[in-house]
């Protein structure tokens, strides 16, 4: 069995490649944190609905899909890309998240001042997001897939906090909601794509 | 002279001091033909005219005869009186109509064209409010104005149930005179052309009102523009029954609204294709300021702190904002409980100090988007003083049975006399309190001697201090434990 740094071709078609200990580490040490990330995103997502009041939350209430510019979710025709262009993709949304993030946070700390578990989980969720893109952009760099660069964090952030200011408290109500169901989505897309790097995983 | 059957002549006023008679002339006399007017009044005056329509200016009170005569040898006779005469003033005309569509406000201007009138004269306006595209009545006010012998610019403004935003609406005015020196009949002026309003759409919001804040227990209206068919709307997890306005657009009526959650109250819309809202949020204005204390711990603040009574229901943006001001010195200070993220860490507010100013006349105003509330309060600042807790604590041996106990105590005391306790602990169970006062000082380390102690002996010290004109005392300092030397076998 031949080591060596390892590339992302394609590791399924090739079983007898395996990364080096320490890459084989951050890999898995990458995977653990987003699977726990996502677990966190489904927390900081009730907790959120929970604070906007009803009918959020309500079985039949589907908020308006708000066009959020600078980030989508996932995209099913991604499920098709090698894993390298899906790792540069999850590294790029996680890297645009903590800006989004940081926009709802200080809309909630406005509306929801006396929530300080779900402001704190905002703000937690900003850093880890930005934790789990870097740990991405490191496994990326060492197996020789370069990350795209600085991902469409500007845009975002600054379309969402002209949004969401301009906007009324509803839509960055719903507004908040889609950048918390983004953030889920992308953890856990992030912990699936990983997964097929962790040997054996 | 044969007489014709002169048809109903009909005298009008729009002033009082001109009327504009016509008449119809009687069958045989074509139109146009000539005919001298003759009106007795204190002088006999005679028109010739072809018209059946004459203005002349009013006449004194008390029957006139008034006779047409034709050329044709046609004469027709008749008594005119100012009883059957209709003051009927000019249509008015209005200046401006404006809205303010955040509030849901209109608001009309108008000229009263009193100078053309006598006065004191009683003007009665009558205003209707009509929703386009119906054209349906649905306000209609009158009042009273008197007219001054001026013109002079009415206002009249009027806040719509239904957002302004989710029909046009038009606005007519007209009004009647009542002017006691005149006895005949007040008659309504026609009604002023239509005023139109309608809202251009600013921003992608489609229900409205949008973020209102409104006082719990009020009712209120929120409307849907939607270019789709809407099939329900909701309130929070309450479904109201829709009122179909023009096309799509529809709206709810809610009464009696609950106190809103911290985010506001949901109102949601949903149609065939997607979902409308908007938020409101329904709380109480401030209550008044209760158990307003104002102390001072070191003469160089003031803090104030109150009961904020009844809680809002509105935090962040909307919450409670306080100023205290003093009326002597004209100085404010400002609470903004906005980044207070707690409910028990309001209210207290800190102003400083003026040199020399004693007496301070406060007035505490608390202000949100609902109203404001105020309470006063009058102190002498040198009759409220807390001291801050004496600290660094030391004690220094004279000889076995005095010692020196120092401490310092933040704060300008200069101009004042300190009062302090002394606590001398012996043992578990003994205890002596000794009161002394003190010249008090700015910042400053203070000494006193204590005298008469037990040589060789444990005591624990403390010492807590208060003003002459007491108010309060300082919170007690930390112990000291001290054992005095032994004495010197004599």
């Amino acid at each position: 069995m031949s080591q060596r740094e390892g590339s992302l071709e394609d590791p399924q078609a090739d079983s007898s490649v395996s990364f080096l200990p320490h890459l084989e580490a951050k890999i898995r040490q990458t995977h653990n944190l987003a699977r726990l990330l996502t677990k966190y995103a489904e927390q900081l997502l009730d907790e959120y609905v929970q604070q906007q009041g009803d009918p959020f939350g309500l079985p039949d209430f589907s908020p308006p899909r708000l066009p959020l510019a600078g980030l989508s979710g996932p995209a099913p025709s991604h499920a098709g890309l090698p894993l390298s262009e899906r790792l540069c993709l999850d590294a790029a949304a996680l890297g645009a998240l903590p800006a989004l993030l940081d926009v709802v946070r200080r809309r909630q700390a406005e509306l929801n001042p006396h929530a300080p578990r779900l402001l704190r989980s905002l703000e937690d969720a900003a850093r880890q997001a930005r934790a789990l893109g870097a740990a991405v952009e490191t496994v990326l760099a060492a197996l020789g897939a370069a990350a795209r660069g600085p991902g469409p964090e500007p845009t975002a952030a600054t379309a969402l906090s002209t949004a969401n200011s301009a906007a009324g408290v509803f839509s960055a109500k719903v507004l908040g909601l889609r950048v918390c169901g983004l953030y889920g989505e992308w953890v856990s897309r992030t912990e699936g794509d990983l997964s097929q790097l962790v040997p054996g995983g | 002279l044969k007489r014709g059957a002169t048809q109903d002549l009909k005298c009008t006023t729009n002033n009082v001091q001109v009327w504009d008679c016509t008449w119809t002339d009687p069958l045989g006399v074509s139109p146009g033909t000539v005919k001298e007017v003759c009106i007795k009044d204190r002088l006999r005056s005679c028109h010739r005219l072809q018209t059946t329509n004459i203005k002349i200016p009013a006449l004194s009170s008390g029957d006139h005869e008034v006779t047409i005569n034709y050329l044709n040898s046609f004469q027709s006779k008749f008594i005119l009186n100012e009883n059957d005469v209709s003051l009927i003033p000019d249509t008015p005309e209005i200046l401006s109509l404006s809205a303010n569509f955040s509030t849901s406000t209109l608001y009309l201007k108008w000229n009263d064209r009193g100078s053309a009138f006598p006065y004191p004269a009683n003007a009665t306006w009558e205003i209707k409010v009509l929703q386009n595209p119906s054209m349906k009545p649905i306000k209609l006010v009158s009042f009273s104005t008197t007219l001054s012998g001026k013109d002079t610019v009415h206002h009249w403004n009027w806040t719509s149930d239904l957002p302004l935003q989710c029909a046009a609406h038009s606005v007519g005015i007209r009004w009647h005179v009542d002017y006691h020196h005149f006895s005949g009949y007040a008659g309504w002026s026609a009604w002023s052309q239509l005023k139109n309003i309608s809202w251009t759409p600013d921003s992608q919001s489609s229900v409205f009102p949008q973020d209102k804040v409104i006082f719990a227990g009020s009712d209120i209206t929120f409307c849907c523009l939607s270019p789709t068919k809407v099939l329900k709307g909701q309130i929070g997890n309450l479904f109201l029954p829709l009122i179909r306005l023009h096309g799509e657009n529809v709206a709810i009526h809610v009464q009696n609204v609950n106190v809103s959650e911290s985010s506001g109250t949901n109102v949601v819309f949903t149609s065939i294709d997607n979902v409308h809202g908007t938020v409101f949020f329904a709380g109480y204005p401030p209550d008044v300021p209760k158990k307003v204390n104002c102390e001072t711990h070191d003469f160089k603040d003031i803090i104030c702190n109150w009961d904020p009574g009844r809680l809002t229901g509105l935090v962040g943006p909307r919450n409670t904002d306080y100023i205290l001001l003093d009326s002597i010195s004209g100085k404010s200070s400002v609470f903004q409980r906005l980044e207070a993220l707690t409910n028990d860490s309001c209210c207290h507010l800190s102003f400083s100090m003026l040199p020399n100013q004693e007496i301070y006349n406060f007035t505490l105003t608390g202000h949100n988007p609902l109203g404001q509330a105020e309470s006063q309060v009058l102190i002498n600042i040198t009759e409220r003083v807390a001291p801050h807790v004496p600290v660094s604590l030391k004690v220094k041996d004279i000889n076995s049975t005095v010692v020196t106990l120092s401490w310092h105590l933040p704060g300008n005391f200069s101009k004042i006399n300190l009062v302090c306790q002394i606590e001398i602990g012996k043992g578990d169970s003994e205890q002596e309190v000794r009161k002394i006062t003190i010249r008090g000082a700015e910042d400053s380390r203070y000494l006193v001697t204590v005298d008469k102690l037990n040589p060789y002996t444990t005591y624990t010290l403390r010492v807590r201090c208060s003003t002459e004109t007491f108010w309060k005392w300082s919170k007690w300092s930390n112990e000291k434990r001290h054992l005095t030397t032994e004495a010197i076998p004599s």
